[in-house]
């Protein structure tokens, strides 16, 4: 995982946007289990209550589950890896929409280069 | 929870310059806390009374309900701003040396530590480089059990290599029910560790926030929120 | 804590010391074979320099020994106590009161050592110049038990003659203690200063010497005009006049000056500790 963090977001924020990541991708496939927040920290070089606020926010986004004795595990909620895919894909496509209506291109126009944009590459 | 630290209205005068001047603060258990401020804005005078080795003018400075003495001093692990280490005596002699004197101190953790680090126990400290000097040194008091660390400017000085190790130690040795207190002015350096910040100034504290609280309010790191304060 | 600090002490200043006493006696004993040698009209010219040389290196090393002790006793609490290192002394999870008694027991220790090393050797080179057989340290043992007898035949008694043993016995630990507190006291005052720390340790050490010099002066004067000093001076010379009566005086007189000593010491132990506890200004 990534230890460069931006400077104007609270780390812990960031780190949720990257644990989304890397579920949603699949880099975490579901079930697996994670690190103890102590290496978690250490690997990241962060404090270990930032990653344990984190943590608390994935696991009340559903994403990440906690089993008493033995850790900490990735869900296996496909359903709910897969909301999340959405919701940051859907992220992702605004801010594109977003920065294209900016350079002044309608909705169809975009339609067409990103058609073109596939052509292309196959 | 009750304070580990708790100062009230303290403050210390030199000759009639005041270092410290009404502080108040209070820092919980578990936390780990960047005491930030420029040169002479009072961070070391406000550690050195924590440790006992300067005595108020005025109010009060406690250490889990105590005031400084051999009591707390069995609980906070100190590292100064400079090597206390005496030349003549080898790795090994301050291991015992460590343990003779505390309670707390984890033996088996600073040889682990060591060993990473490869340096050799009958090594004498006055066969060592500067930097060598101050990780041995680092090592004995993070092995300590304390309920509070004081750090003064840990980093100031080293290279990345020993930056790293110095915060990764941080780290790993975190307990829920220890606090850590990092002075330095190289604040970006140990953001990323830092739960929340104290800034310091002419001895007055100046704010007492969480890092998140920060960043999330300000919209920038607490470095550049540092400078915006301090800019002079 | 205290027995860990001693401990400690011992280790930091034994690895000077032991050599020291080690080397002195080695010397010494060298000393006392050339000795021998020497008025045995033993060996040539080239030796029996080296056999001279010798027995100067000797002299010399009782003195070396002699300032090694002191130089140890002042370095070790200006530089564990009060320079860089006191960083972590003074942060030990004891008070300064065992801070200080472990740096006063080892000094004190040492000094005896000393002591008793050179005063061993001393004799050991008078018998030598003397060139004692059996028969005269036979003779001294029982020279020293006749001249016991006679004191007692005399009406003192056994008991006082121990006193007096005792008291000399307390007065040269005693002292020992107070001349370390006279440096120490100067360097827990000197150490306030901000940059002349050094300095100000020995404008203190001068200023302690006065200040007692002045307040003993001030007590006798005092006395005198009191007329106490006849009364003593009167009381002394009844005394004096049997056997007893003298045993009795030096009883009294080094029990007197022991306790002024003593009085002496914990004035400077209370500035020592004062300084350390509530004015500690390390650098």
């Amino acid at each position: 995982m990534n230890r460069e963090f931006r400077s104007d977001l609270p780390i812990y924020t960031q780190l949720v946007g990257q644990f989304e990541q890397d579920i949603a991708s699949g880099a975490m496939p579901p079930g697996e289990r994670l690190p103890s927040v102590r290496d978690l920290a250490a690997e990241l070089g962060v404090n270990p209550n930032t990653v344990q606020r984190a943590l608390q926010e994935l696991e009340r986004e559903g994403l990440v589950f906690t089993q008493r004795t033995s850790g900490r595990f990735v869900t296996e909620d496909t359903a709910a890896i897969a909301r999340c895919k959405k919701t940051l894909g859907g992220r992702h496509i605004r801010e594109f929409l977003a920065a294209m209506t900016l350079l002044g291109y309608q909705r169809r126009e975009i339609i067409d280069l990103l058609q073109e944009e596939k052509e292309e590459e196959s | 929870m009750s304070a580990i630290l708790e100062c009230r209205n303290l403050s210390k005068s030199f000759g009639g310059v005041k270092a410290l001047d009404g502080v108040n603060l209070s820092i919980e258990p578990g936390r780990v806390v960047g005491l930030l401020g420029p040169n002479g804005s009072g961070k070391t005078t406000l550690i050195k009374l924590a440790n006992g080795l300067l005595t108020p003018s005025d109010g009060e400075l406690l250490i889990a309900g105590m005031k400084p003495g051999a009591d707390t001093k069995a609980i906070v692990s100190y590292l100064p701003d400079r090597t206390y280490l005496p030349d003549w005596m080898s790795v090994r002699q301050m291991l015992d040396f460590f343990e003779d004197f505390y309670a707390d101190f984890q033996r088996e953790k600073a040889v682990e530590m060591l060993g990473r680090l490869s340096i050799d126990e009958r090594m004498h400290l006055g066969q060592m480089s500067k930097g060598t000097r101050e990780k041995v040194q680092l090592i004995l008091v993070m092995s300590r059990e304390a309920g509070l660390y004081l750090l003064d400017e840990p980093i100031g000085g080293v290279d990345p290599a020993t930056r790293d190790f110095i915060l990764d130690t941080i780290i790993r040795n975190y307990n829920p029910s220890a606090s850590v207190i990092i002075s330095t002015h190289l604040i970006a350096d140990v953001e990323a560790v830092l739960d929340e910040v104290i800034f310091i100034n002419g001895g007055r504290i100046v704010l007492q926030k969480s890092v998140d609280e920060i960043r999330e309010a300000q919209g920038k790191s607490v470095d550049a929120y540092f400078r915006e304060v301090f800019k002079c | 804590m205290l027995g860990h600090l001693l401990k400690h002490e011992f280790r930091a200043t034994g690895r000077r010391m032991l050599p020291t006493l080690g080397v002195l006696a080695l010397l010494g004993v060298l000393a006392n074979l050339s000795i021998r040698m020497l008025e045995s009209g033993f060996g040539g010219t080239l030796l029996r320099i080296l056999m001279g040389l010798f027995v100067a290196a000797f002299f010399i090393g009782m003195t070396v020994a002699w300032v090694m002790t002191l130089v140890l006793m002042i370095s070790r609490f200006y530089r564990n106590l009060l320079k860089d290192e006191g960083y972590l002394m003074f942060t030990l999870p004891t008070n300064s009161h065992a801070l200080i008694w472990s740096k006063l027991i080892v000094s004190t220790v040492w000094f005896l050592a000393t002591a008793l090393l050179i005063g061993l050797l001393m004799m050991l080179t008078v018998a030598n110049l003397g060139q004692m057989s059996t028969d005269d340290f036979n003779a001294a043992f029982y020279g020293t038990r006749e001249v016991l007898d006679m004191l007692y035949q005399l009406g003192v008694s056994r008991s006082s003659l121990i006193l007096l043993l005792a008291e000399l016995v307390v007065a040269s630990v005693v002292t020992c203690l107070t001349t370390c507190l006279h440096f120490y006291a100067a360097m827990g005052l000197g150490q306030m200063s901000a940059n002349h720390k050094g300095l100000m340790s020995v404008l203190a050490f001068i200023g302690i010497s006065i200040a007692f010099q002045i307040l003993a002066s001030t007590v006798f004067s005092g006395l005198v005009k009191a007329g106490s000093v006849d009364l003593i001076v009167q009381s002394i010379e009844d005394l004096a006049q049997s056997a007893p009566g003298v045993v009795r005086v030096a009883n009294s007189s080094i029990g007197s000056a022991l306790l002024l000593e003593v009085l002496q010491g914990a004035v400077l132990y209370v500035i020592t500790s004062l300084s350390l506890s509530k004015k500690l200004n390390l650098a």
